[in-house]
Order: C-alpha cells, then structure tokens, then sequence
C-alpha cells in the first residue's frame, strides 16, 4: 500500500490515495467497510509506530492500530510513559479528556472521524463483504470530489489569499516543511513578488532541509537556520508563515513542535504570525496545553550519530534518564494573528464559527 | 444615469442633509442609479452598479463607502436569481434597497439605545476629533438626566474636534479641547473613551481618523475602558496585520490619490487599532467583543 502513497502532495493526500486505492482493490486490508466510517490501518510510513498519549499511559489500544500497523514500541519508551510522566498526565486526562479519534494524527482523525460532510456518504451505502460496483463507484467519486475540493482546490485558494499579504521587499520566515507555505511562496514569486525567505529548521526531524530545497529550486532567495537562533533573526523579519496540523475548537493551533515556540518569540518583537490552513484541518476538540495529548517519535533519533551520541546511547539501561521526543505542540491564540483558509482569512477565535457554518451546511 | 449624474447626486445628498453617514448618502445614490438603470440583464445591472461604488469611492475615499455599498450590492441581489422576468427582478431589487436603507438609517439610534447605558452619572469620556455616533450617543445619555463631562482632541489637520466641540456644547455637557498630544496626560482623570469607527475590519480592529491608535495604546496602558460605536454597514473584509497593511486607497483623501503620484511624502488620514485594544463595539448588531465580529462579517458576506 505504501508504494501507492507516493511522495508528491500532502500527507492528506497520500492518506486519501492509499484508501482509494485499497477501496478500488476492495482489498480490506485498509479498509473496514460497511461501518459510518472507514478506518484506515495502513498508510505513509512514520519513523515511529505512532501511539496517542493517553492510549499509552491507559495500556488501551483501539481497534485501529492493530498489528496491521506493525510495531509495537520497545517498552523502553512505553515504560518513560509508564513513569512519572505519564502519572502527570493521566491524572489530567482521567479527569475528563476522553474524546479522541483513535487514528494517527488529529488530521487524519477529522478526515474520518468526521460524521459530517462528504464522509456522509459511507453511512448510506451498506456494503456487505464482497462490495457492490455503484456503491463502490459512488464511494470513489465522493473521496475523489472531497480530495478535488477540500484539499487541491483549497489549497489553491489559501496560496491566492496569502499572495494578498505578501508585499515586495518581505522578509518571510518559515519553519519546518508544509506543503501549502511551500506552495503559497513558489506561487508569489512566480506571480512576480520580491521577497527573501528565512527557513528555520529543527532537530531530530530537520524537515526544514525539504522546503530549502523546493524554494531554493524555484530560484528564491533563502536563509537556512536553526531554531536556537530566531531571537538573533527576528527583528529583520517582516512576517511569518507557519502551517498548520490542526486548528482546535478554542482556536489554539496544533502543529509541528516547535511551532508555539517561533509564534511566542515572534510576539515578543511585534512580528505578526500567519497561519495557513485548509478547513478539514478544523477540530472540534479543546486542548490547552501540549501535554493532554500528543504523540510520541523514536527516542533513539535524539541521540546523534558518531561521537556527539556517546553520553545518551546508554538511556535504556540508566534508570534516571528519559529521552522524549514529542511530535506536536499546542499554539495559543493569543500568539496568532491571522488564520488563512479556504474560505477566506479570519482570526483564530472564529474558528467555531467555521465549524458551525460547516454542519449548517451539511 | 451617468457618472456625473450620480456624482451630482451624492453630493446633493450630501449637501442637503449634512447629519447623514456618508455611506448612507453614497446608498441612496445609489439606488437612484438602480431606479434609473436602463439595462436588461442581471448580470448587466450588478456590473453597472459595481462601477458605481467605484466612482463614489473616487470621490469620497472613506472605507464605509466602499464597504457599504458592497453590502448594499449583496443585500439586493441576494433574491434576484428567483424570477425569470427582468423587470419583476428589478422590482425586488430596489424593494430591498429601500429596506436596506431604511434599516441602516435606524441604525445610530439603535446604538445610542445600547451605549448611552454604559455612561454613569458623572462620568468623564474622552472622545476623538468628529463622529456622527458618538454625538446621538451622548445626546442619548444627556437625554436621559446623566450628568458628564467630555474632553475631546482637537485632531489636527483639519480641526475636526472644534466641530465636535460645538455641538456638545449646544447639548450644555460640558467640554473641554485638548491637543492631540495630550492624551496621555489626560488619560488618568478620564473613567471611558468612546469613539466611532470608519470601518471595522474582520480581526475585530478598527480603522478611524488619526490619533485613534494612540488613544487606544493609552487607553490599556492605563486600564481605561475603550469602547467604539459603528454601524453595521461599516464592517469591511479587510485584515490588516499592521498599520503599513491599511491599502493606500483608504489611507489618503480621493482627491490626493488621483492628483499625487507618490504618496511617501503625503500624510495618512487614518489609523489602523488593533482589535486587542479595544473592550466592546457597540453596533446595530448588538454589543460585540472584538473576536465576535468576525462571526457576524461571515454572517453578514457568506
């Protein structure tokens, strides 16, 4: 299945193309088909078998992440779960949280977790094992309209709507890799737009090198740091432009860690911090801090390679030393000033408005 | 009805009824145009009156202008795909004009109902250079047997506040004028600042005359209430991240734009305040925070 995803668009995008091609194969090896929703099992590779939080510190596994998905962490990393940290957390978490989509990520989670919208469709026809051809057919055309609509043409939309606040001689930094930053600044400067770009990059994932690569390709100009140095390039900087893995309902912005720290420093020098983001990404969940629920990467990718690792590479066998890798953080409002969708820009306190206008439609 | 026509017109409109919003002047003229339109296709009116704003907003380079008559452009043909026949369209179209026009001249007293509550019996409000709305509001408040007291800005460069100041004092509340760079000084004897808004935009923020920012800053620096009176045709979709974001052609007078090629050397008309200054708008909508603007600019244009 994975060969199918393929590297080109978002990691929506290749979500969506594995299940339409697992649908097209009536294979259910990706599927779970007669249900309100489909539940994906399979899909892009991760370093890390990707496990929420919670899941690991209530030693709970839903039904989709089963062993069709593989790895079950070292139990190193489950007992750093298992430990103190996962004391702090669960008791918060008991307290209430409960509502989670079990798949891997929060985006993923509303594209089929989602009662609503396109996915409506799957609750009506009910397939039974051997799926027949219309409603197989009228299953693809919906996923195929949902992908043309809600992710190719919104991005479209949103590079159109940046354009308008890209001005000539800006100074833009962004962080890490998104697909829809990258998009937005190859399409103004295609449309002509004088500009230079400061990429700020981060350990262990350094995503930051892809969008070096793609801009730098496109003939923009570009500088390339680490996120140690931000306060140092902040005052020449006119704008930044973060993206987005999810927008929760109080509007606080969750995505790649790292994030909330570029937006508080940005406050601090009156920089104004733009995000991009497509309306599925729109969550009806709350969190207000990063810890409630997050998810865990490889711990081993801390340690670096060669000389620089010696000290870390004996954690497992040392009993007061923990390694965490976190994925994502958790951005406050009061940091963002401006959220770009496809419906438009608006301020991160509409996003419940979104929402709302969004089930009224549907 | 041609371009001049409709000049002539917003000007008489202006002329004989100097109280009047002059959005809402820039309305009627506009649905003058729309009775007089000779054009035989939907498509063709919406372009016509399209071209329309475009010339009022030529002559009176103010954000309420524009951002009027769009919602006036969107509030008519908000029916108009529903009949076949022409005529019978165009017949709904001016009906909603009227209604829409007689809505917003409804508005300020509205606002004056809301706000005139939050001024206490010896209240002392600071205000900024001249505002139709602020002026009902406080003809509100003295109406009903409040006692206060206003300092205004003079609000250089045109004296604006002097205005201002007359007509309060026909009310008998007592005034005072003070220089523009004054403000922070006075901040501490005030209880409130009021102030009208040209536009307001969808962050929540505010685009009025200039000196609207400072007051704002002072405002929160020293933990006064900063309250802004607007009428709902005010609202535009503009977000301006900064004060350099405000497009130009709000930024200076009509006439400045047209004769003046470079306008480095040129002095903006307004500011932009942004919306984590401000405590409440007071709109024909209701009481808004800033963050429920946006909700009702989605209402409003989706």
């Amino acid at each position: 299945m994975r060969h199918i995803a393929g590297r080109a668009g978002s990691r929506a995008q290749r979500a969506k193309r594995v299940l339409g091609a697992a649908c097209r194969r009536g294979r259910s090896a990706g599927c779970q088909e007669g249900g309100r929703q489909l539940r994906w099992t399979g899909g892009p590779r991760e370093p890390w078998d990707q496990r929420t939080l919670h899941r690991d510190a209530c030693g709970r596994s839903t039904g989709a992440a089963g062993p069709a998905s593989g790895r079950v962490p070292p139990a190193a990393c489950r007992r750093a779960w298992g430990g103190e940290m996962a004391r702090a957390v669960r008791a918060p978490w008991v307290g209430g949280m409960g509502v989670h989509t079990p798949t891997r990520s929060v985006e993923h989670g509303q594209l089929w977790g989602e009662p609503e919208g396109k996915m409506s469709v799957l609750s009506g026809p009910r397939v039974t094992g051997t799926a027949s051809p219309q409603a197989k057919g009228k299953l693809q055309g919906s996923i195929d309209g949902y992908v043309r609509e809600k992710i190719q043409l919104a991005a479209e939309a949103i590079s159109k709507y940046a354009f308008e606040k890209i001005s000539d001689g800006d100074v833009i930094l962004v962080y890490g890799c998104s697909s829809l930053v990258s998009r937005t600044l190859c399409d103004a400067h295609a449309n002509g737009r004088a500009f230079r770009v400061i990429v700020v990059d981060s350990r262990p994932r350094l995503e930051g090198r892809d969008t070096l690569r793609r801009l730098v390709r496109k003939g923009i100009r570009c500088t390339y740091v680490m996120i140690t140095a931000i306060s140092y390039m902040l005052p020449e900087v006119s704008k930044v432009l973060l993206g987005a893995h999810a927008l929760l309902a109080n509007g606080s912005v969750m995505s790649r860690v790292g994030t909330s720290q570029i937006a508080l420093v940005s406050k601090a020098y009156n920089v104004p911090v733009l995000v991009c983001c497509e309306t599925y990404k729109f969550c009806e969940r709350v969190q207000t801090d990063s810890f409630v629920s997050n998810e865990l990467d490889d711990p081993d990718d801390l340690i670096l390679p060669g000389k620089g690792g010696a000290h870390l590479r004996g954690w497992k066998e040392n009993s007061s030393l923990r390694l965490l890798n976190l994925v994502y953080d958790v951005t406050p409002p009061e940091l963002v000033d401006l959220v770009i969708t496809d419906l438009g820009m608006i301020p991160c306190t509409s996003v419940p408005v979104v929402l709302r206008v969004k089930n009224v439609e549907q | 009805m041609n371009e001049a026509e409709l000049i002539e017109a917003f000007k008489a409109q202006m002329t004989e009824d100097p109280d009047v919003a002059s959005a809402v002047a820039a309305i009627r003229a506009l649905l003058e145009f729309l009775k007089r339109d000779k054009g035989e296709t939907i498509q063709g009116l919406r372009l016509n009156l399209k071209n329309a704003i475009e010339t009022l907003s030529g002559v009176d380079s103010s954000v309420a202008v524009s951002s009027g008559g769009e919602l006036f452009l969107r509030f008519i043909s908000l029916t108009s795909l529903e009949y076949s026949d022409y005529s019978k369209c165009k017949e709904i179209m001016i009906e909603r004009g009227e209604l829409f026009l007689r809505r917003i001249s409804l508005s300020r007293n509205k606002i004056a109902k809301l706000c005139h509550t939050f001024i206490k019996d010896g209240a002392r409000i600071l205000t900024h250079a001249y505002s139709r709305v602020v002026l009902r509001v406080l003809e509100a408040a003295a109406a009903s047997k409040k006692r206060f007291s206003v300092y205004i800005t003079e609000s250089q460069p045109d004296q604006a506040g002097q205005k201002m100041a007359k007509a309060l004092s026909k009310l008998n509340v007592p005034v005072t004028v003070i220089l523009d760079a004054a403000v922070g000084y006075i901040m501490e004897k005030v209880n409130l600042v009021i102030v009208g808004a040209e536009g307001v935009v969808e962050s929540g923020g505010i685009i009025n005359k200039i000196g609207t920012n400072q007051m704002a800053v002072c405002a929160k620096a020293q933990n006064k209430p900063f309250y802004v009176v607007a009428e709902s045709f005010k609202f535009v979709r503009l977000f301006p991240l900064n004060q350099q974001d405000v497009p130009d052609k709000f930024k200076y007078k009509a006439d400045t734009l047209k004769t003046n090629q470079s306008l480095t050397e040129e002095h903006p008309w307004i500011d932009y305040t942004s919306p984590s200054l401000i405590t409440l708008l007071f709109t024909d909508l209701g009481v808004l925070t800033p963050s429920a603007v946006s909700d009702e600019l989605i209402k409003l244009y989706l």
